[in-house]
């Protein structure tokens, strides 16, 4: 009979942090075996002396053909004269001869997926592992579920810290036009909220002495793709603006639209690498100021426009067509519309991510109504004010529902000309 | 035919093609995170039982509360695709349900029918219990 101490456990944190993937063999607790031709006597010594042991292996030459589980084992020797009869009979008598047995060499992943496959009892029992088939320890489930769990975490951990540094670069590239926000108009506010750390939504701005220009935009996807996409949109507008100005939102929606159709080789791909069929919704328009009104071009983007003293929000709708995609035509051009403005004319525009927010008792979209509603009871309130409003609305519609998108939204108020 | 059904997900809808009854059917709401990848193998199924549909009545229910800007890009080619059928001959009915208070899906599905004009657009508001 060999009977080897147990020693002490290894720590499934240790593990975690250890390079190199966790295999079967970093839960092996060294614990005692019997052979098979020991008697339940003996068992019963080794359960004795070793207090925490829980399931002891039984072996032939080394290798494990059993296992017996301590509760098991004592609450049979305790039913009336079975001590008598079995303590010198061979502990077989009371074993599993089925447990699971694994290579020390087998990944967590595999073993986690034969530990549920097996059920319960390699849960509970523990499992028993060996080398070159010869028996090395016993693992246990709860220290598997430890190092899955641990596992899982650092994963978790990685993706995120790749993610959130992905926001540092999403979040520069955005803030010159944030800046030029700030300084430009007095009374202006955005709202740019990613689902997911970084996302498909974008803004542009630019100051000129002339007036100014906006660009709101979603892109296709959320996440890391979506991300992706605002860098090759946003590059493309600036340098539509910087080679054509900022004054004709027409040309640039085409000039963006030619971008990402290049970029993406949207026009017929050669290899078998799967095309991108992504593109863009945006709203641009231009503020001219001598004319004091604005010129707009939407692709699948509509503005709403509140005049002082109007009853109602009214809305400029875009063209239906999308920036980008393999569909689109490559001389597309949107249209342009002249939107004239007083001085106290309400601004607002935003992506489709508030628009179609589910929420509210029926869970249904927040809509383009609910929006209006919003913006003829805070009007007399800073775009800011409105852009609060809003979010508190839009949070009490959301309610417990999820999050479905990426939420960008821009609100300003047209001043007296200085 | 067989037939493709696939259960619904917090992100994915239901799909059930019932393609020898021609019933077809989506519902749920719209937005996993790969749409290609979703929609990629079931618009080639209706295609392929679409071309082979002669004279026939194919009916599409789609009930969706949801769906992202990708999923509405396949869900144009799906239109595209009973909109060929229904050119070639066959009859193509889409039963499109919403929520009656919902303008959003509402105003989708106007602008569907708009643009696919040979299939049979059946607007259905569904009343609150």
């Amino acid at each position: 009979m060999t009977d080897t101490l147990p020693q002490p456990s290894s720590r499934s944190a240790d593990i975690a942090v250890r390079i190199g993937q966790p295999r079967a063999e970093d839960l092996c607790i060294p614990s005692p075996s019997v052979s098979a031709e020991a008697t339940n006597g003996q068992v019963m010594e080794v359960f004795s002396r070793h207090r925490d042991l829980n399931s002891l292996a039984v072996t032939e030459e080394g290798r494990p053909i059993g296992l017996i589980n301590r509760g098991i084992f004592l609450s049979q020797l305790s039913k009336p004269f079975h001590q008598e009869l079995y303590s010198r009979k061979s502990c077989i008598a009371f074993m599993d001869k089925t447990p699971l047995v694994v290579d020390a060499g087998m990944s967590i992943e595999d073993l986690t997926f034969r530990t549920v496959e097996y059920g319960e009892k390699a849960l509970a029992d523990g499992f028993i592992i060996t080398r070159e088939g010869l028996f090395a320890g016993i693992g246990q489930g709860l220290q598997l579920m430890q190092v899955v769990a641990d596992m899982q975490a650092a994963r978790n951990r990685q993706i995120m810290h790749s993610i959130e540094y992905a926001s540092v670069i999403q979040r520069a590239m955005l803030r010159t036009s944030r800046e030029t926000l700030q300084r430009a108009l007095p009374d202006a506010d955005l709202v740019w909220e990613p689902r997911d750390v970084v996302g498909g939504d974008f803004y542009h701005f630019v100051a000129r002495p002339d007036g100014w220009f906006g660009a709101v935009a979603d892109c296709t996807g959320h996440g890391v793709p979506g991300a992706f996409m605002t860098l090759i949109a946003s590059s493309g507008l600036t340098q539509a603006i910087d080679q054509s100005g900022p004054a004709d939102p027409s040309l640039l929606l085409g000039a963006v639209n030619r971008s990402i159709k290049q970029m993406l080789g949207q026009m017929g791909h050669a290899d078998d690498t799967p095309g991108s069929d992504d593109g863009m919704d945006a709203a641009c328009f231009w503020y001219d100021a001598a004319r004091r009104s604005l010129l707009f071009a939407g692709a699948r983007c509509s503005l709403f426009v509140l005049h002082p003293g109007a009853d109602e929000v009214e809305m400029v709708d875009g063209d239906r067509q999308g920036v980008g995609y393999v569909g689109s035509d490559i001389d597309y051009t949107w249209r342009n519309r002249v939107v004239p403005l007083r001085a106290g004319s309400l601004l607002f525009v935003t992506t489709d991510g508030l628009i179609d927010q589910i929420g509210g008792p029926r869970a249904i979209a927040f809509g383009k109504r609910r929006i209006r509603e919003r913006l003829l009871a805070c009007r007399d309130r800073s775009a800011a004010g409105i852009n609060l409003c809003m979010q508190d609305a839009l949070r009490a519609w959301q309610g417990p529902h999820r999050r479905r998108d990426d939420l960008t939204f821009f609100c300003c108020r047209f001043q007296e000309p200085q | 035919m067989e037939s493709l059904y696939i259960p619904a997900t917090a992100s994915s809808p239901e799909i059930r093609f019932d393609f020898d009854r021609h019933a077809l059917s989506m519902r749920g709401e719209s937005y996993p995170e790969n749409a290609a990848a979703f929609y990629g193998p079931l618009i080639a199924q209706l295609r392929a039982y679409l071309e082979g549909c002669r004279n026939d009545s194919v009916t599409m229910d789609i009930a969706l509360a949801y769906f992202n800007s990708s999923s509405t890009k396949m869900l144009f080619n799906i239109f595209e695709a009973l909109n060929g059928a229904a050119r070639a001959g066959n009859t193509v009915v889409v039963n499109w349900f919403h929520d009656e208070e919902d303008d959003t899906i509402l105003e989708f599905g106007q602008e569907l029918s708009d643009d696919f004009t040979s299939i049979r657009f059946v607007d259905q508001p569904v009343k609150s219990a």
